[in-house]
């Protein structure tokens, strides 16, 4: 098992002041570059940390807002493949749905493996529905723009022999040579991020790495996505190495104290809705029938559903933290619980090789990161080695 | 009046229309939704002198959207074929909102088959510096707000989405799709139409809702003086939509304006 460390980097000191919309809108006034200064070097600190104990990091991005003042992954992961020497570097993920030039996120993402000699993972996504506005991109053609994007991508690392022609519908070039090239060959490993079964096909296709995160029924749903689709195209079984669980983490000494810390990174969940319905589903975004039965529920920021693994309806937003585990959305409490919490998703989901944990998360403080991000390195990962699916588990 | 509902296939692209009356082929290009959102009394009374044509869009409610259509410029090649097919003439073309820039963009290729241009508080153009907003954002609001600036009366835009169908909800997911498809970026213009608009020689009107508040006064302004046969009048008590909100004042501006100024008779003098 791997376990990456990731944080939003949030920009938490704006929430105190209950904007009624922290995304795109949000006046920048709001963010002080001093505070930011401390805060921004203080993340890429905790994510330093992680090299001497046995993590790997993980780096998103996101834009016009203080929910993370990432503003683009290359910069971090430029800044740690010189800060670290171990450690795997993934950016899950790389928004080339919504990239102005492909060509420049191939090149970047090169530079960043070439400096790191070799330790980039490169998870490629569509960019969040609320990256649309800020980006300006047709929020109704934004799936095929990330699949030419990503074609194009792996296309200019993978050639080597000089300048190739690219006149897509998104996308046109006529001399395509990368400088660097990846360090890894032939290029760096691939993730991408499915959100309904339905998106594992194209990834389950390319034998990419998939990731699902917070839910546990709806994660089950898209790993057995993923195998059905191996087991279509006549694959072996893929590894647990393939799959990938975005969680959050709370641990501590006490029961008390993991639950505490968990309800502070839960910050992330209570401020990922606070902005506009025109910003957070533009229209074309979501699939018809999403928008069908948002407009049913007569709340067009109502286009999904979260339930517990028993099936119970639940508000990321509002749900304690005993649900939010029942739920999948977090692992929290004592290292012993932690374990046991992992070991019981591993086997509900049929196994899977790497937890990219949020351990840093809304106000959660430096000194309360540091602990957290400590205990689980020494309390946890050295458990979870050699995590095997029981038997069993298909019972579930 | 009920109205014929009327599959058509153009070129293999298809789409719905309604049909209403008989005489002189009045071809109108709808704002948003479809041509019946919201209301179609404005569809009805322009029938009492003409036969309306009120197609879908290719794309919106009803119809799927041609994998090969990109932007409005297909829609205007679409309607030129679509008035060969049908074999119309002397047809009154006529569009609201982001209807209006399609029609405009099918004028500018050709004026062949057409008498008269209408536009009601059309897109298509801008006319300020960059950071002028000509368009209101609406990708940028809530339906509310929407609803609040689009219409003087919003009671016009009342919607009991209980009573809806799924094939409704559906037709009505699916037009707003379309246009985020069609008209996201350049937002709701083609920043070369402005420089084509001196083609456009026929009679020209520009109904502009006097409440208007989605399209700046000074971009119909000019849109309608740079029309060579064009002018603008205004219908109070309207916002974007006068053709919902004031059926029969349009209906009576555009079949006054027809009558008088783009007859034959208008036309030889």
């Amino acid at each position: 098992m791997e376990v990456w460390h990731f944080s939003e980097n949030p920009y938490s000191p704006a929430w105190d002041r209950h904007p009624p919309s922290l995304r795109v809108d949000l006046p920048n006034s709001y963010f002080e570059p001093e505070i930011g200064a401390e805060l921004i070097n203080r993340y890429i600190d905790e994510w330093a940390m992680c090299d001497e104990l046995g993590l790997n990091i993980m780096v998103n991005e996101h834009h016009s807002t203080a929910t993370c003042v990432t503003a683009s992954c290359s910069l971090p992961m430029a800044v740690l493949a010189r800060e670290t020497k171990n450690c795997r570097i993934l950016c899950l993920g790389m928004p080339i749905g919504i990239r102005a030039d492909p060509v420049v996120v191939a090149e970047e993402l090169s530079y960043i493996d070439v400096l790191s000699r070799g330790r980039l993972e490169m998870g490629l996504v569509k960019g969040f529905s609320t990256e649309i506005a800020p980006a300006n991109i047709n929020p109704a053609t934004v799936t095929p723009r990330f699949w030419e994007a990503h074609d194009l991508i792996l296309k200019a690392m993978t050639t080597h022999d000089g300048p190739f022609n690219w006149e897509g519908p998104h996308f046109q070039y006529r001399q395509v040579n990368i400088w660097p090239r990846p360090y890894q060959q032939p290029h760096p490993p691939v993730w991408v991020t499915g959100f309904n079964p339905t998106s594992a096909a194209p990834i389950a296709d390319r034998g990419y790495k998939i990731c699902a995160g917070l839910n546990a029924r709806s994660a089950k749903s898209i790993f057995d996505a993923y195998r059905a689709r191996f087991a279509e195209l006549g694959k072996a079984p893929p590894s647990q190495d393939q799959f990938g669980y975005l969680v959050l983490i709370g641990i501590g000494d006490t029961e008390k104290k993991g639950h505490d810390r968990v309800r502070k990174i839960k910050g992330y969940l209570e401020t990922t809705g606070i902005t506009s319905e025109a910003f957070l589903n533009p229209q074309g975004y979501a699939p018809v029938a999403t928008n069908v039965a948002a407009l049913r529920r007569g709340n067009r920021k109502a286009i999904r559903v979260d339930t517990t693994r028993d099936a119970r309806p639940i508000q990321y937003s509002n749900a304690d933290v005993p649900d939010l585990i029942q739920a999948g959305t977090c692992f929290a409490g004592t290292p012993d619980q932690v374990y046991e919490q992992i070991a019981d998703f591993h086997d509900y989901v049929g196994g899977f090789g790497h937890i990219l944990g949020m351990m840093q998360g809304g106000h959660l403080s430096h000194a309360e990161t540091v602990k957290n991000i400590t205990l689980f390195s020494k309390e946890v990962l050295p458990r979870l080695e050699g995590l095997k699916v029981s038997p069993n588990s298909q019972d579930n | 009046m009920q109205a014929t509902n009327r599959l058509v296939s153009v070129n293999s692209v298809e789409t719905r229309l309604l049909e209403y009356g008989s005489g002189q082929p009045l071809l109108f290009l709808h704002s948003g939704e479809g041509p019946d959102a919201y209301a179609s009394a404005y569809l009805e009374k322009l029938s009492a002198r003409f036969r309306v044509i009120a197609p879908w869009h290719p794309g919106f409610g009803p119809s799927a959207r041609p994998s090969a259509f990109k932007d409005p410029s297909d829609l205007a090649y679409f309607y030129l074929d679509f008035i060969e097919q049908e074999h119309l003439s002397n047809v009154v073309l006529v569009g609201a909102s982001f209807g209006g820039w399609v029609a405009t963009e099918v004028a500018v290729r050709s004026t062949d088959s057409l008498s008269a241009l209408v536009l009601i508080d059309p897109f298509g153009i801008r006319v300020s510096e960059p950071w002028i907003r000509d368009i209101e954002d609406m990708f940028a609001l809530s339906d509310s707000q929407w609803v609040d600036l689009s219409f003087e009366d919003p009671s016009f835009a009342i919607r009991d989405i209980g009573v809806m169908s799924d094939d409704e909800l559906t037709m009505l997911v699916k037009s707003r799709d379309a246009l985020s498809f069609y008209g996201w970026k350049p937002y709701m213009h083609n920043p070369q139409l402005i420089h084509w608009l001196h083609r456009i020689r026929i009679p020209a009107l520009l109904i502009r809702g006097a409440r208007d508040r989605v399209v700046r006064k000074e971009c119909h302004e000019k849109f309608a003086k740079l029309l060579p046969f064009g002018r603008m009048t205004e219908i109070e008590g309207a916002g974007h939509y006068p053709h919902i909100e004031k059926p029969a004042e349009v209906a009576g501006e555009l079949c006054a304006f027809v009558q008088i100024e783009a007859s034959p008779a208008a036309a030889a003098n």
